[in-house]
């Protein structure tokens, strides 16, 4: 692994099937150590990106780097540095946990104690060591998830591309599959992944790039994102004595849209910053409002995603 | 109280030392474990899952089974007679055509399934994202049928040894139905691979399926019909000289059309900007050296006369057209991978740009070949004139010069045409190398139905015979210049060599283009890499100075 260079690259990638563009030009860089969540909707161009990282696709136009080396001119350099999990299991017959992960370490030309220690330390990480000689077919979908990861890691790539590892997954094997992931990034692997549960995304990735018909719309940290595409701050104020006179006073306000009184709360959206909001709040103070509880409710990664895209499909 | 205290008994037992069998089995279980490091890691997958496989067992037993039977039934069929008489024959061919069906489709269609499933249950992919390269995924196919196949020969081996034991077959006449009949299925083992390579769409993979196992099913009918053949006239066939003769002909184009499948089948699977052409282009002219050596030597020796060597020549023909039509509707641009390995200097670019991938390089590359078969001819011609060879021959030499022009006109005019039409397509829609060999058929198909239709609808020229009308069909043509002879034919032939250099000079800028592509330097990252991976060493001391220098004051 070079120092200084991103381990992942995308640089104005296009990839056109027929009359539909797949990916138009997408540019974004995940450094080393770093989690970077990739979601969109269904048929938004992640999969089609993965893959040509991935080396299992080419691009019409652009370039993806790992590592620095081309996916295009040196996909052999690019395969020893990558770890690819695909939203599919692909699995052989005939085939036990501890066989298939031993075909994949020869396969990533590992080779005598490298190989055995490789497997060992993989079996021990997804905590496959229990099934060793089960067969591959009879495992549960958590199971065959961790199989695969296992897979992904057998000859401990730098960079991790993981395209839907929680499909399908119950909670628990959701959350495992998590805390798996957090502590390849804490041994300073960077993986990109993508996920329709962005509950779980949002705890796990450091930085996300949203895609929507084939263009990234937005790069950052959820709140770097949540802030440039933020126009209004949903606030809850909770009051003692007339909630009425309060919902009128609000109403009256130019700064503010959809005031609205919900129980003992009176929630409404603001326009503008942080330092608005605490003259907006001293200014109903001063207003005589018996304020008990003031506050600017945090933007999930739910309500980002849902602010920026649109729900189009191509 | 003495002071001495009896010592502790010990209830831990020393573990028993190692016998000398347990460590022969450790030492052998290492050197196991070391072997099958250095495997194919596909062989070893496969092997594997072959063991635990149903269809696998089944077909191992029932060959078993079959085998069973024979022994048994031609044993109480002869008889007593078994003392006496030369059963072995017999019976070898009951075995040969049981061992013949897993040989010729078992093994095969195991081979095109093995890599078809790969793509149907979406392993290719992981596969393809491994660092195994195309030629170890191939490789390791392959090396799984040759071990079904010893398999399976193992399995009849004692019922062929048998029938050596009753003679009647000799050890030649085994050996060579066991070397032909291995060849066999791994020649079609190599074609299953090669079509489950090609196939990558699910109708594609249907439609060559059940066009694998005909062809299969007609390779097992052929297998039986020539087992039964070569079993009654063994003992003729294995004396005669023309039939060692033609093993070598027959193992010479086995071997050569064997690597050309193989490199085509990487090739399918490898990676765009890989150079998947240059290698098959190496294997096109170590066959037609081969080929053209054969010929020689039979030729010297005097085994033929001029209607084979005309043949031959026509085979040629054939060979180059078809190779010609892949090679000149490869892409044109060439990627950096294959950039950074061009040949330097100019006469490297000369000599070596014919190998290139390229559109044109591939035109110039089957054009030139042709032209040398065609020279090579000419001077067998000259030869057989000249020189006291074994056989005085008495050549047409009008005829096969007028064959030789038209030929290697026709071929020069159709590939240019289709390379041309190619390139145009290739600004309004990507074309494939299916689509560009589609292309040239269809030229070809052109060129000799368009005038055929026109003449036989017409009715003033359906009787007329051959018509200046037939120029564009190359078959009816050449064949008419052989038959006719003469000032106007040769006239005709110099007027179709022209029409060929204007083709080529048509398609000359788009080649000089293609041979003007220089060598790109690696990029920085590369050579960081390498540099990483494979450290230069450092350098040697050449005198007691440098080595102080170098090690330190107590080297010298």
């Amino acid at each position: 692994m070079a120092t200084g260079i991103p381990q992942i690259e995308l640089r104005g990638l296009h990839r056109v099937f027929g009359d539909t563009h797949a990916v138009n030009d997408v540019s974004f860089e995940v450094r080393a150590g770093e989690v970077f969540g990739y979601i969109g909707p269904n048929g938004a161009g992640k999969t089609t990106s993965m893959r040509i990282l991935a080396t299992l696709d080419e691009p019409t136009r652009g370039d993806a780097l790992v590592d620095g080396f081309s996916v295009v001119e040196d996909p052999d350099r690019v395969r020893r540095r990558l770890g690819f999990m695909p939203d599919y299991f692909g699995t052989y017959e005939n085939v036990n946990v501890h066989e298939y992960l031993d075909f994949f370490a020869r396969a990533y030309g590992l080779r005598g104690s490298e190989r055995t220690d490789a497997l060992t330390y993989v079996e021990d990480f997804t905590g496959l060591d229990k099934f060793a000689t089960k067969p591959i077919k009879g495992l549960s979908k958590g199971m065959k998830q961790r199989l695969c990861l296992g897979r992904t890691m057998i000859h401990d790539p730098s960079v991790m591309v993981l395209d839907e590892p929680a499909a399908g997954l119950d909670p628990r094997a959701r959350i495992e599959l998590r805390e798996m992931i957090a502590r390849l990034a804490d041994t300073g692997k960077s993986v990109l992944i993508s996920s329709h549960i962005l509950t779980e995304l949002a705890e796990v990735c450091d930085r996300v790039g949203i895609i929507e018909q084939g263009r990234l719309v937005a790069v950052g940290t959820v709140d770097e994102i949540s802030s440039k595409f933020q126009t209004t701050s949903a606030i809850e104020v909770r009051f003692v004595g007339d909630v009425d006179r309060a919902h009128c006073w609000l109403a009256d306000r130019d700064d503010l849209t959809d005031v609205a009184i919900n129980g003992r709360n009176v929630t409404f959206g603001h326009l503008g910053e942080e330092s608005d909001q605490a003259v907006l709040l001293k200014a109903m103070v001063d207003a005589g409002l018996e304020i008990v509880e003031f506050r600017c409710r945090t933007k999930s990664l739910e309500d980002v995603f849902l602010e920026v895209t649109e729900g189009r499909v191509q | 109280m003495s002071d001495m205290t009896a010592p502790e008994p010990s209830y831990v037992a020393d573990p028993p030392a190692p016998s000398a069998w347990s460590k022969r089995l450790e030492l052998l279980d290492k050197w196991l474990a070391a072997a099958g490091d250095r495997m194919n890691p596909i062989l070893v997958k496969e092997t594997r899952q072959a063991i635990k496989s149903r269809q696998f067992t089944f077909t191992f037993l029932l060959l078993l089974i079959f085998c069973w039977i024979i022994t048994i039934g031609g044993v109480a069929l002869v008889g007593p007679g078994i003392y006496y008489s030369a059963a072995g024959g017999v019976l070898l061919r009951a075995y040969f055509w049981v061992l013949v069906f897993p040989l010729t489709v078992v093994v095969p269609f195991g081979a095109y399934r093995s890599l078809s499933e790969e793509r149907e249950e979406n392993t290719y992919d992981l596969l393809r994202v491994s660092t195994l390269s195309p030629h170890q995924i191939i490789r390791g196919k392959l090396g799984s049928a040759a071990v079904q196949m010893g398999v399976y020969l193992s399995a009849v081996a004692p019922c062929i040894a048998f029938t050596y034991l009753l003679r009647g077959v000799d050890v030649v006449t085994i050996a060579v139905m066991l070397v032909y009949s291995t060849l066999a299925s791994l020649g079609l083992s190599m074609i299953g691979l090669l079509a489950a390579a090609l196939a990558n769409q699910k109708h594609g993979q249907v439609l060559l399926s059940v066009g694998f196992v005909t062809l299969l099913l007609g390779c097992f009918w052929a297998a039986a019909f020539l087992v039964y053949e070569f079993l009654s006239n063994s003992s003729n066939f294995v004396r005669d000289n023309e039939f060692w003769m033609f093993s070598g002909v027959l193992l010479t184009l086995f071997v050569t059309t064997f690597a050309l499948v193989y490199l085509a089948a990487v090739a399918l699977i490898s990676y765009r900007s890989e150079n998947r052409s240059t290698p098959l282009r190496w294997a096109m002219a170590v066959q037609q050296t081969a080929f053209v050596a054969w010929m020689a030597y039979l030729f010297i020796i005097g085994r033929y006369d001029d209607d084979v060597l005309i043949g031959a020549f026509l085979v040629a023909v054939g060979y180059w057209y078809v190779m010609g039509t892949l090679l000149s509707t490869e892409g044109a641009e060439l990627s950096h991978r294959v950039r950074r390995s061009l040949p330097q200097s100019t006469m490297g670019r000369v000599v070596l740009g014919l190998f290139n991938p390229g559109p044109g390089a591939g035109y110039l590359f089957a054009t030139a070949n042709l032209v040398a078969c065609a020279g090579l001819v000419a001077i067998a011609m000259a030869a057989a004139y000249y020189l006291p060879l074994p056989v005085r021959r008495n050549f047409h030499y009008e005829e096969l010069g007028l064959v030789l022009i038209a030929a290697c006109s026709y071929a020069t005019i159709y590939l240019g045409l289709g390379k041309l039409v190619t390139a145009m397509v290739r600004r309004v829609a990507p074309v494939g190398t299916m689509a560009g060999f589609l292309i040239h058929a269809l030229l070809l198909l052109a060129g000799t139905g368009i005038p055929c239709a026109i003449q036989f609808s017409s009715p003033s020229l359906r009787n007329a015979g051959y018509t200046i009308l037939q120029w564009p069909n190359p078959f009816w043509t050449t064949v008419e210049l052989a038959n006719s002879r003469g000032w106007d034919s040769w006239l005709q032939a110099m007027g179709l060599s022209a029409v060929a250099m204007c083709v080529l000079l048509v398609n000359l800028p788009s080649i000089a283009r293609e041979f003007a592509q220089g060598r790109v330097a690696l990029p920085t990252r590369l050579v960081e890499d390498e540099a990483e991976l494979h450290p230069p060493e450092p350098a040697k001391p050449r005198n007691p100075w440098e080595a102080e220098q170098v090690l330190g004051p107590e080297s010298v």
